[in-house]
């Protein structure tokens, strides 16, 4: 099913000081096709939370239309949506069981016995919860939580799966393996997805496209890949990522960077004008000082051993420090603190957008 | 935009979900039927002369008269008096609870509320029988001959030991609810015990003392049963005063005033610990109570606390005792040969008002238990035009001292089109409409804990509203709700303030009955009705505990109310 949010406006007004108007969601539009994954990703308070909540209908839209397929849901209560949702505190009915959790919606629809007990003893082998039906919600970890969560919204055979940060209280290892898992299950059963989180790793990871958000708006969306290394904006790019932001300016003779003549060997179809080059940590290559290799000079001012990747933080005059990665090469002795080096930029890393200065 | 928009919206909702506003109307209706309607009267009466006219007579009796005037006086200094000893022996009690490790705890706890069981004059009917004329201290022990316990010092002590266990249960949560983990967070940072009780602990607490301060203070103002027995005509208080001019003098216009006149300080205090102190209580606690520290406590300071809770029980144990000996005891004071009279008199005699008592009781329980969780669910859960009003009224009969609801619904109910006077609706509806506001609380805090979006997931999976609180809600606040039943039977059974104006020829109750004993003298029948009560009570603690399996004692119950 193909859902489509129109211009949706959603003001929240305190009862005790309608001066306190606050716009929680500022007129976004989206659609999402049928099976696809879309990731609403943002800083807190965006509105990515309050958006998953009006499509689930949760919270009444102040303005604009949610359409299931052709149909407007605005009035719709949400128990007749069929939008099932995997809640961030899981919201497991801590009075039932693992299987009484799973079956709660079904047996609200009224199915016959046999086949709850069917579609639920399915839906249990397909999340990995085999030989836990029995078990009282306090007796499961966070992950096996999560997973009846999953279950119980999978076991609805909804036309719409909605995700409110499922992975955010569980520890690193396993919001891994969830992540995986779900999208797994998701491609599997091609349901539409939404998926909200704050973890851009996550969002990356998991999604067909992702929709960043900023103070209500949809700063853009696109696909992870081109989301990395096209960002429409330095939010986006800082977002998702690290990101430095170098003053280019492009003339009738040809490029500058930080001042001196620059050869990109990029961007050659730009118009005139004054750039923000966007560099990420994995475009720039450093070099000690004086091997004449690099185009611009700087001075190392932190460095820190990641293990995959050595971080260097580089300071530029004249501009903001850049964050390089060099991949692990087993020195025993890299640039240290206050070496001086030159960075070559890639140009394949490079992105430019329009001077915000 | 704004309220109007806001309030429009509602109306809205409420017209989407027919259920909801015939629930919310219904509401509104009974509560101001059976809360708002009764205190107007009062306040109408008090304003006339007994045909009917506009006066201020009444007020300017009360304040030309000293003897009147002094009732108010006399109420608050009793009033403050109790609160201060109650918080203190309440604190006590609680940090040896909370921060000592102390053994027979559980069972100490038991003894220090058991008084909060019993009806709220058995303590003077103890001192009567302990500290009397004729009492077996006074006289029997120390040989004094008539003895004057009445006055100040009787009902002080009477209510001390009424009410300190409400104080203590206050404080205990109060103490719990502290994190311990700031006291070794003190003494780690080299601050030594009395400094971290001084400077952490007692701070800390310093609101909720305030605050069971003045829950004593409303309690005590609006006690009736111990100022009867014990106040005496020389100390006249307001609650007694107030039903003396009705049910002795027959001027219901001067009982309406003084009514109001006592309603003015319950009510500031109420106002006080609810909009003020409430805000500013510190809780600590994020998720369960984390252990209790016990290494604030000193070899000395324990033992000082041992031979506190000891003393403490002692009285308690000795004042149950008296009664116990007394209901079994010829004549206290004189015969002291055993019997079983007061028995047979009161399964006699008194045998329709304990069925009576009962009816009433199991009528109300139920009805205030499920109406408390319903305004409770209403108010937490859902959004309506007015929410703000109803809480407030079905909470405002917290802070109206029993005799003032009494006369209110004599004043309300003794006329077409609502005749209810020598019913048992009367009864009934008095304990429902006073007691809901515990339940009320009680329902509020814990459906506050459920995680909203337990209730939203039941929604999503295609549960409407009632099927939610049906099968998710009511479930999960089940042992809460059960706690609240318990609550509702022992005030229904223990209560007399307003009862006593209510009952009549055909519907009478047990408390009223052991007043009418201790009135007429015969303390042994008193003693032996008291006994049939505190067995009643705690027999249907039991069962309703055994019904709940290990989620909700009926102390445990108790504890959860009175917080």
């Amino acid at each position: 099913m193909k859902l489509r949010i129109d211009s949706l406006v959603k003001d929240f007004g305190s009862f005790d000081d309608p001066g306190g108007l606050f716009r929680a969601v500022d007129s976004v539009s989206l659609e999402v096709d049928d099976g696809e994954l879309v990731t609403l990703l943002g800083p807190s308070g965006c509105g990515k939370t309050t958006l998953l909540r009006m499509v689930a209908g949760f919270e009444d839209p102040t303005s604009g239309g949610i359409f299931f397929g052709e149909r407007r849901m605005n009035d719709v209560p949400p128990n007749k949506r069929n939008a099932a949702m995997v809640f961030q505190s899981y919201a497991i009915f801590p009075h039932l069981n693992v299987r009484d959790n799973i079956a709660f919606g079904l047996r609200l629809r009224k199915l016959t016995d046999r086949e709850i007990r069917e579609r639920t003893e399915q839906v249990v082998d397909l999340v990995g919860l085999g030989g836990m039906e029995a078990r009282q919600p306090s007796q499961l970890s966070g992950g096996q939580q999560q997973r009846v969560a999953l279950a119980r919204a999978v076991v609805m055979e909804p036309s719409l799966l909605l995700f409110d940060e499922p992975l955010s209280n569980l520890d690193a290892k396993l919001r891994e393996q969830m992540r995986i898992d779900i999208r797994k299950l998701q491609q599997r059963l091609g349901i539409t997805s939404i998926y909200v989180t704050h973890d851009q790793i996550e969002a990356m990871s998991i999604s067909d496209r992702v929709v960043v958000m900023n103070r209500g708006k949809i700063e853009q969306t696109e696909a992870p890949r081109e989301l990395y290394s096209k960002p429409a904006n330095r939010f986006v790019a800082s977002f998702i990522g690290k990101a430095a932001f170098l003053p280019g300016v492009k003339t009738a003779a040809g490029w500058t960077l930080l001042g001196r003549p620059w050869n990109p060997e990029a961007g050659e179809s730009l118009p005139r004008g004054k750039y923000d080059v966007m560099v990420r940590p994995e475009g720039v290559r450093l070099s000690p000082a004086g091997s004449g290799q690099g185009h611009l000079d700087g001075t190392v001012i932190r460095s820190t051993y990641l293990g995959s990747v050595m971080e260097y933080e580089v300071d530029l005059p004249g501009t903001e420090p850049v964050t390089v990665h060099i991949p692990n090469t087993f020195e025993r002795n890299p640039l240290a603190p206050g070496a001086a080096a030159e960075l070559t930029l890639i140009p394949e890393g490079l992105h430019f957008l329009p001077a915000e200065r | 935009m704004g309220t109007f928009a806001h309030g429009r919206r509602e109306i809205r909702l409420l017209a989407r979900d027919p259920l909801l506003a015939f629930l919310v109307v219904l509401l509104f209706l009974s509560l101001a039927l059976f809360v708002a309607y009764p205190l107007l009267s009062v306040l109408v009466k008090s304003l006339q002369t007994d045909e009917g006219a506009f006066t201020f007579g009444n007020y300017t009796r009360f304040l030309t008269f000293k003897y009147l005037r002094s009732s108010l006086w006399n109420s608050l200094i009793t009033g403050f008096a109790t609160a201060a000893a109650s918080v203190a022996v309440g604190y006590a009690a609680a940090f040896t609870i909370t921060r000592t490790s102390i053994r027979w705890k559980k069972a100490l706890h038991l003894v220090f509320i058991l008084p909060i069981i019993s009806p709220p004059f058995t303590s003077a009917l103890s001192i009567l029988m302990l500290f009397g004329a004729n009492g077996l201290i006074t006289r029997g022990l120390l040989g004094i001959r008539n003895y004057n316990i009445y006055g100040f010092k009787g009902v002080l002590l009477s209510q001390i030991f009424t009410f300190a266990p409400v104080a203590y249960l206050t404080l205990k949560g109060v103490l719990e609810s502290l994190n311990p983990t700031l006291e070794d967070a003190a003494m780690n940072v080299g601050a030594g015990r009395m400094q971290t009780f001084l400077r952490v602990t007692l701070p800390l607490s310093l609101p909720g003392i305030a605050s069971a301060f003045l829950v004593v203070l409303i309690e005590s103002l609006a006690d009736f049963g111990n100022p009867l027995v014990l106040a005496g005509s020389r100390f006249p208080m307001l609650s007694t005063q107030a039903y003396l001019e009705i049910t002795g003098s027959f001027n219901l216009p001067l009982g309406a005033a003084l009514a109001v006149v006592l309603l003015i300080p319950s009510i500031t205090s109420f106002a006080i610990q609810r909009y003020y102190l409430q805000k500013r209580q510190y809780t600590t606690v994020t998720g369960k109570p984390t252990a209790s520290s016990s290494k604030l406590v000193s070899r000395g300071a324990r033992r000082g606390l041992t031979a506190f809770a000891a003393l403490f029980s002692g009285f308690v144990l000795l004042f149950y005792g008296a009664i116990f000996l007394g209901a079994f005891t010829r004549v206290w004071g004189y015969d002291f040969s055993p019997t079983l009279d007061h028995f047979a008199y009161a399964f006699g005699v008194g045998l329709g008002t304990i069925r009576d008592t009962l009816i009433v009781a199991l009528w109300s329980t139920p009805l205030s238990g499920f109406l408390g969780m319903l305004i409770a669910f209403l108010v937490v859960r859902t959004s309506f035009p007015g929410k703000g009003l109803m809480e407030f009224t079905s909470i405002l009969n917290f802070a109206v001292p029993g005799t003032v609801i009494g006369i209110g619904y004599i004043l309300a109910f003794n006329r077409p089109p609502l005749m209810l006077m020598g019913t048992l609706a009367i009864l009934v509806l008095n304990f429902v409409f006073r007691y809901i506001p515990v339940g009320i609380q009680s329902g509020i805090a814990v459906l506050r804990q459920i995680d909203p979006s337990i209730e939203e997931a039941a929604q999503n999976l295609g549960a409407d509203r009632m099927t939610t609180f049906r099968k998710v809600t009511l479930p999960i606040i089940a042992p809460a709700f059960f706690s609240g039943l318990v609550f509702a039977f022992v005030r229904a059974m223990t209560a007399i303030s307003a009862a006593i104006f209510l009952v009549s020829a055909n519907w009478n109750l047990l408390t009223v009955q052991i007043l009418n004993q201790v009135g007429s003298g015969r303390l042994g029948v008193a003693a032996a009705f008291s006994v049939i009560l505190v067995v009643i009570v705690v027999t249907a603690m039991a069962v309703i505990a055994r019904l709940v399996p290990d989620r909700t004692g009926g102390m445990a119950a108790i504890q959860i109310q009175e917080e």
